[in-house]
């Protein structure tokens, strides 16, 4: 039986979901499947978080030129009419759960993409991060512009994306990029304790951020304010908001709750 | 607006450490110090390195700013100098071993009989009398006596390597504040009753006094693994983004503290880890938990943004540096915190400042540091130095100038 692409590993309520398809973590649809069904599995078995990395010398090389061969795209997501490699994007952004990548290595073209459809990356000191492939007479297709103008305005997106270079993870982090930058021998600690931070908060509060702050980024001001109102009524109703209040009121110190994601 | 210490002039015999520093406290509050030595080497310290030989960088340290008078106390005419010179003293401060100064009848005894109104503080390891007064005292051997070596040995536990002595003397530096603060008891005691007296002072009863777990020492309590003093001496070092070391002022073996630490964390979870769940369990599993600790620290790009949020918990953070590179912070510049003295070859120096500064009262750095009985003609009650210098009883150094 052949190796797995996609792993998943427990840390009490975090989900480490690894990549291993070798030799570089190229994207094709049985990647992109895989990490479908293994982020959908995570929230499904309770997952509060999830930490997102590759067991491969690289985080994730590109996309593999299949995908953009007639029919072969349509393949992300088993099949499923509308999915395809932007359908794959989506699922994470549309995931509850916040979602952390740790870059190691490269992380380039389609591998940045994936990065980019996280919501927080911790970077490795020796990464190389880049929109690479104009180096091919392509753009980049897998929503990495957009996300990138969110990120650091039209100037520096069109700079990063038009020239193609590689990219050091301190200039990304100085950028707004990325979230963190740490030693290559920290990066598996650290990205671990960050998300794990995650994964012991107010999952239902922290949900709700990530709705807000993705409207608002495809959407502007008032499409955020509008997801906030939707999301009032759950955050308010949680349970983890009545332990967070009842920490306060007792202790003081409203991060003395123990929250249990719901 | 003079100094608060302005007009009160200070006989010092003192030597080495704890004495120097008493009355370089008094000296820096504006006080006028006279330091008596003998002829030859004078204070020893005044000679090993670094710095000029007879004026180097540890004695300018203690001793800039006090005027020296070198006097040869084996001569019955230079006794009686020393005593003429007391009877102006509002202040003497002395650090032999307890009965030396009597045996050249400058005691408090004969010398409060000139000078009822003198304040006279006596420094030693052991006090004046009792049954441990004939002993020396060098801050290590008084460090071991009465109890900090073993705790130290005891704190640093296995990592200590090789134990010995700390880097500092704090039995001689300690002492000599106590001393600077019984000298100024004193003399508001003065100011109202208008007598002096004879301050005895301790190293061994001071290191008792500023140790702030000597509760716990004293009285040997059962603590169930909580560390002591609210675990202030168990604040773990961590790495931190940039090579730099931190220092964070908590222990997290104590309950107290390993909530709070776990707040501000967001880790929460580690409450009930069974691994960490109790303060026993903690110090087992130390190096498990001080990974997670230093994991977190790692999530940070910037120290201020650490520091920042550790004020959620009501805690702050240091940063590891030598005295050196703290010498040139902004902070050290703002405060005055080094100043510099000139030695006796013309190098300037770096010294430390004043711990204080006060509202209504301005201080002056110490300007100079006198070699050996630099001072003995403008300070000695005698028309006749010449004769006195012929016949060895004073001895007056040129400045040489390089």
């Amino acid at each position: 039986m052949a190796e797995p692409l996609v792993t998943t590993e427990w840390d009490g309520k975090l989900a480490v979901i690894a990549m291993q398809r070798a030799p570089h973590n190229l994207l094709n649809a049985g990647l992109m499947t895989g990490l479908m069904e293994a982020i959908q599995g995570a929230e499904r078995d309770g997952a509060r978080a999830i930490l997102l990395r590759s067991k491969l010398k690289h985080f994730s090389a590109g996309a593999d030129l299949s995908l953009f061969e007639p029919g072969d795209g349509a393949g992300v997501g088993g099949g499923v009419k509308g999915a395809g490699p932007m359908g794959f994007l989506e699922s994470l952004e549309n995931c509850p759960l916040p979602i952390v990548a740790a870059v190691h290595g490269a992380a380039l073209g389609g591998g940045l993409e994936v990065a980019l459809a996280c919501d927080l990356i911790v970077v490795a000191r020796s990464a190389r991060l880049g929109a690479v492939e104009a180096t091919i007479g392509l753009a980049p297709l897998m929503g990495c512009v957009p996300r990138l103008v969110a990120r650091v305005g039209p100037a520096k997106a069109k700079e990063i994306a038009m020239f193609g270079r590689r990219y050091d993870a301190e200039t990304f982090e100085r950028m707004g990029v990325v979230n963190l930058v740490v030693d290559d021998d920290d990066l598996e600690r650290v990205s671990l304790s960050y998300a794990k931070q995650l994964a012991v908060g107010p999952t239902i509060a922290i949900g709700a951020i990530k709705k807000i702050a993705n409207a608002a980024s495809r959407e502007g001001t008032t499409a955020g304010d509008v997801k906030q109102g939707d999301a009032l009524g759950a955050v308010m109703s949680s349970k983890d908001m009545r332990r967070g209040i009842k920490a306060f009121a007792t202790t003081g110190a409203g991060a003395s709750a123990a929250f249990e994601g719901n | 607006m003079g100094s608060p210490l302005q007009g009160i002039r200070v006989i010092d015999f003192t030597r080495v450490l704890a004495g120097p520093h008493c009355t370089k406290v008094l000296r820096d509050l504006g006080a006028e110090v006279l330091k008596v030595e003998p002829p030859g080497i004078g204070d020893l310290t005044r000679y090993p390195p670094p710095g000029p030989l007879g004026c180097s960088h540890y004695f300018t340290q203690q001793n800039a700013g006090k005027k020296a008078v070198c006097v040869d106390l084996n001569f019955a005419e230079g006794r009686t100098l020393i005593r003429e010179l007391c009877r102006s003293a509002d202040v003497v401060v002395e650090n032999f071993r307890p009965g030396t100064l009597k045996h050249f009848e400058l005691d408090y005894e004969r010398v409060s009989q000139d000078n009822p109104r003198v304040i006279y503080a006596s420094i030693s390891g052991y006090g004046q009398r009792t049954s441990m007064s004939h002993r020396g005292a060098f801050a290590p051997t008084v460090h071991a006596e009465m109890g900090m070596l073993r705790t130290l040995i005891n704190h640093y536990g296995s990592t200590a390597g090789s134990p010995q002595s700390d880097a500092f003397s704090h039995a001689d530096v300690y002492t000599g504040l106590e001393a600077a603060i019984g000298v100024l008891a004193a003399l508001q005691h003065r100011h109202t009753t208008g007598k002096g007296q004879h301050v005895d002072v301790a190293m061994a009863a001071t290191m008792l006094s500023v140790n702030e777990r000597a509760h716990v020492d004293l009285n040997e309590p059962e603590m169930d693994g909580e560390p002591v003093a609210l675990g202030a001496t168990e604040a773990p070092i961590l790495r931190f983004h940039g090579g730099g070391s931190i220092v964070i002022p908590v222990s997290p073996v104590l309950t107290l503290t390993f909530h709070r630490l776990a707040a501000v964390m967001r880790r929460n979870d580690l409450l009930r880890d069974p691994r960490f769940a109790s303060a026993k369990l903690r110090r087992k599993n130390i190096a498990e938990l001080m990974q997670e600790i230093q994991s977190w620290v790692l999530t940070f790009q910037t120290f201020e943004d650490f520091e920042v949020q550790m004020t959620e918990a009501g805690l702050a953070a240091g940063r590891v540096r030598s005295m050196a590179e703290f010498s040139q912070s902004k902070w050290a510049e703002e405060w005055g915190a080094t100043t510099t003295v000139v030695d006796t070859e013309g190098a300037e120096i770096k010294v430390p400042g004043f711990p204080w500064r006060f509202s209504d009262c301005a201080l002056e750095p110490a300007q100079f540091v006198a070699v050996l009985g630099e001072h003995n003609a403008e300070v000695l009650p005698t028309d006749d130095i010449e004769r006195l210098e012929a016949a060895g009883i004073v001895s007056t150094r040129r400045r040489v100038r390089s």
